[in-house]
């Protein structure tokens, strides 16, 4: 890999272009799905590439290629370079790189129980013991088990001297148990929803959720719901679990603090944002105790990385401290924008997409309270549980989410369930209602494997750190 | 390299690894692709990308279980790797009782898509050249953001008891969003052939959208309407069917929402549903991921549900016929869809509304209820208000919450003009525009 990326440097060096860089990236996958007592799939995927990125003439090209060699890397380096002139026909400004210096180094995710070490065997005595968990409450319909792993291993050179090499280990796992009756359906999913939780790291991470000791419960839910009353509409206080948090914040805090989205470059496809460039340090995102953090040195976060596709290596930011907005996610790009450094957030799905702001690990911040106190707190409301569907418009404003199980709070204490549930609201009155989250004992960084964005689309893996947190007078229920 | 040259080097390489394999059944898939997208906004080019990619998925057979395993590389010593080790590892997995054999072929396929040499080939220059094409009709005050892409595919299917199918066809795509100070508007063109787009015409019908929308009105209650939904908006509901119902993997399962109702009627007369790769609108492909030929496919006839698409392994778990619909391990979905047209226009629809909303895009739409067919969404780039059958202003963006199957229920009018739409998720369909009532507007935005 070295030698192939000083060739492309020598090379790169003399088409007289402006800054260049190299990602040669091999990717391995495995992925297994047990659904009702048999082998659903199972399929082991490795691929390998490599892209450039050239800026010249003040403009990006970028071209990839499935075939590693010399030849391969002169040609394609060649074509990023007619492709960065053909944008210079039609720009307004050059792009400028911030002055972040070149870096030298390795990462490797750190781990203990590597799942591509462990045979396919052990793997499937899981996922089936899983499967028949769920299969043995009566009224059940479906019941899947799932693992995911993924390896990437990532070469970066750039002509001005940056030489990294990383491995990034990632493992996922989860369960869903679906019951149907008379027309209707009802899912529950453990640890989370879309195939369950995801961490950099290895099986050791996954180990503590004990989902097979949880599969009979999340199936008798399933059903469960079936005859549970549906959600009233209503204005009410809710309490959020975790997991659903995360997409809370993933949505309505992750994507509108992404600077090229602020800037209009995503605007044809996903939209804008309402955090405007004049909103920093003067925008009320929440209420006082809202802190929230962009973290990608976060042990065990999907979002968890040495350095970004920039080569800017990986931080700690403040994002919203006391309720008030902060910090955008950036890179070498669009930090001069704002007078500052990258933060290190420029992530590419794959060697074949150039890199764009992606969230990295977007956290709201523990607060004081036990989750036992802070529902017995709570004289009258809703909890809500697991995310079933996501919806926020063109510039994160209004949202609505529907999750798999809500419970009602009378009294300081959780009672009869409800199906169907959902909740709507505005980003900023939402957030400005929150009156408090849970501690550190509660606190958990959940996965989102799935972050769609860019043209041609790209999936970014990312992860939100939450505890269960309460807002007040939140409109749930809504029906269609 | 001819297209005609590639497509046989790739069956040469493919049909040897098969025949080197050391299983008892082979399946073949590959897909590779050429494709190149120019991407704009703020009236400039700002991220230009061009990839070479393949992916090819090896499926092998040891007894009733299979092993699969998919590389990026058409390389000989590659694919007798993949070979190798998809029986390695069907070898580790326990017996299927639901296994079924490789698609036994050859088959004869109805169609070939077009494949357009100069799409394929597009140089950088040319699509900047467009691009600039289309800024020439942006209205002053506005800012352009879009995509060009071109680019070819060539998909193919072999197996070693005889499928051998490969074809390629040519994409070209242009997308234009013209954002204001007080509104938007956005277009879209796809075609075979990228000389078949006119970013100039399209830009124009975005800037009309967009200056028609300025100045928005922000105090029209949410509730029932009666709406007037254009191509995206329709299309976006088509492909919520597509993933949550007509599927056969869901309907094997029980989960999609046409369990259970094949032969009622669930929606009105006006609406008939069918499945079409062969139809040159729809950009199918003639065949499917086991290589079996697409086939026609109605799925709702005259509001009564008739079907579901089918792969030959859900097709065997509903005791149904394979339709030519798998998409491999995702089970079976129809993805080139055509909602019959009507017998008006967009203008009469209009005429004939004393008060409603007409709702250009849909914007970031999701499931609520897969089984009851209830979505959510918002609008985007272009809500107007319908007064005494007229366009009266435009709308500040609204939230719907909708069950989706009444609004084709109540759809009365439906206009005569179809046409190629991408949906926000993915996907596309050729529909028409439709008018239906009580429309259930359940949030507002403040834009």
């Amino acid at each position: 890999m070295k030698e192939l990326a000083d060739f492309f440097r020598a090379n790169a060096q003399r088409t007289g272009v402006s800054y260049a860089d190299i990602r040669i990236t091999g990717l391995a996958r495995e992925s297994l799905t047990v659904k009702n007592g048999r082998v659903d799939n199972i399929s082991k995927s490795a691929e390998a590439g490599f892209g450039v990125r050239v800026l010249h003439r003040g403009c990006w090209g970028f071209a990839a290629s499935n075939h590693v060699n010399r030849a391969e890397i002169e040609r394609i380096t060649m074509l990023a370079m007619e492709i960065a002139m053909a944008s210079s026909t039609a720009k307004r400004e050059d792009v400028r790189l911030d002055d972040t210096p070149a870096a030298q180094g390795t990462y490797v995710t750190p781990h203990t129980k590597d799942p591509f070490a462990w045979s396919t065997e052990e793997k499937l005595a899981l996922l089936f013991d899983w499967n028949k968990k769920m299969k043995s409450v009566k009224g059940l319909t479906n019941a899947t088990s799932s693992m995911d792993f993924f390896r990437e291993e990532q070469y970066f050179a750039s002509t001005e001297g940056a030489l990294i090499e990383q491995t990034i280990l990632e493992s996922g796992a989860g369960i869903e148990a679906v019951a149907i009756q008379n027309g209707e359906m009802q899912r529950r999913c453990y640890p989370n929803s879309f195939r369950g939780q995801f961490h950099t790291g290895g099986w050791e991470l996954l180990e503590p959720y004990d989902i097979g000791g949880n599969a009979e419960r999340i199936a008798e839910e399933a059903v469960m719901l079936l005859s549970a009353p549906e959600l009233p509409h209503m204005r009410t206080t809710l309490i959020i679990e975790g997991a659903q948090l995360g997409l809370q914040v993933h949505e309505s805090i992750g994507h509108p603090i992404e600077l090229d989205r602020v800037l209009g470059m995503e605007a044809a496809y996903a939209g804008m944002s309402f955090v405007t460039l004049d909103k920093r340090g003067n925008l009320k995102y929440g209420s006082d105790i809202m802190h929230v953090t962009a973290d990608a040195t976060l042990p065990g976060g999907l979002g968890t990385f040495g350095w970004d596709d920039d080569g800017v290596p990986a931080q700690r930011v403040d994002i919203i401290k006391d309720g008030v907005f902060l910090n955008y996610l950036t890179n070498r790009e669009t930090a001069g924008i704002v007078g500052q450094r990258s933060n290190g957030t420029n992530r590419a799905d794959g060697f074949n997409r150039a890199p764009i702001i992606r969230m990295t690990n977007i956290n709201l911040e523990p607060g004081t309270w036990e989750l036992d106190a802070l529902i017995a707190d709570t004289e009258d409301g809703i909890w809500m549980e697991t995310n079933k569907s996501w919806s926020i418009d063109d510039r994160r404003v209004n949202f609505q989410f529907g999750c798999e199980l809500a419970r009602e709070i009378k009294g300081g204490k959780l009672g009869k369930v409800y199906k169907n549930p959902n909740y709507t609201g505005i980003t900023t009155e939402f957030w400005g209602s929150m009156d408090a989250v849970c501690n550190k004992n509660h606190w958990k960084i959940w996965g989102t494997p799935n972050c769609g964005k860019g043209q041609p689309s790209q999936t970014a893996h990312v992860a939100h750190g939450t505890a269960p947190a309460r807002f007040r007078n939140v409109e749930v229920g809504v029906r269609g | 390299m001819s297209t005609a040259e590639f497509e046989n080097a790739v069956r040469e390489r493919i049909e040897d690894a098969i025949a080197g394999s050391p299983a008892e059944d082979t399946e073949i898939l590959v897909t590779s692709n050429i494709s190149a997208l120019t991407r704009f906004a703020n009236n400039q080019i700002h991220q230009n990308h061009h990839e070479e990619n393949a992916e090819v998925t090896v499926r092998c057979a040891v007894g009733r279980r299979w092993g699969t395993v998919t590389t990026n590389s058409l390389d000989p010593e590659a694919l007798k790797k993949a070979v190798d080790d998809a029986a390695d590892a069907a070898r580790l997995l326990p017996d299927d009782p639901e296994f079924i054999p490789s698609a036994e072929g050859p088959y004869r396929y109805s169609f070939t898509p077009e494949f357009d040499k100069p799409t394929a080939e597009c140089e950088p220059s040319r699509r900047a050249l467009m691009v600039k094409k289309g800024f020439e009709k942006v209205p002053d005050g506005y800012e352009a953001a879009g995509t060009l892409s071109t680019g070819a595919v060539t998909l193919g299917v072999f197996s070693a008891r005889g499928i051998s199918a490969i074809t390629s066809a040519t994409t070209a795509e242009y997308t234009i969003l013209l954002t204001g100070k007080t509104s938007s508007g956005y277009a879209e063109e796809t075609s075979r052939r990228v000389t078949a787009i006119d970013p100039a015409a399209i830009a124009k019908r975005a800037a009309e959208k967009a200056i028609a929308g300025e100045n928005p009105r922000s105090d029209l209650d949410i509730g029932r309407y009666t709406v007037i939904l254009e191509e995206e908006a329709v299309a976006t509901f088509l492909m919520f069917f597509s993933w949550t119902g007509f599927g056969g993997q869901e309907f094997a399962d029980g989960e999609s929402f046409l369990c259970g109702r094949l032969g009622e009627k669930i929606t009105g007369e006006n609406i008939t549903i069918v499945d079409d790769a062969a139809d040159p609108r729809t950009f199918g492909l003639p065949f499917d991921f086991e290589g079996m030929p697409r086939q026609r496919l109605t799925i709702i006839e005259h509001g009564i549900a008739r079907g579901v698409a089918h792969s030959r392994k859900t097709a065997s778990k509903s005791g149904a016929l394979p339709t030519g619909h798998s998409v491999g391990p995702w089970g079976a979905y129809p993805t080139n869809l055509i909602l019959s047209p009507g017998d008006s226009s967009r203008d009469e629809m209009i005429k004939a509304t004393e008060r409603g909303i007409l709702v250009s895009r849909f914007h970031y739409s999701n499931v609520v209820d897969p089984k009851k067919t209830v979505y959510t969404g918002l609008t985007r780039d272009g809500t107007f208000l319908i007064e005494n059958g007229e366009i009266a202003c435009g709308l500040t963006n609204f939230r719907w919450t909708q069950n989706a199957l009444e609004a084709l229920e109540k759809a009365d009018m439906i206009s005569a003009e179809q046409r190629f739409n991408s949906a926000f998720f993915g996907g596309g369909a050729v529909v028409p525009a439709i008018r239906t009532h009580e429309f259930n507007f359940s949030g507002k935005s403040d834009h």
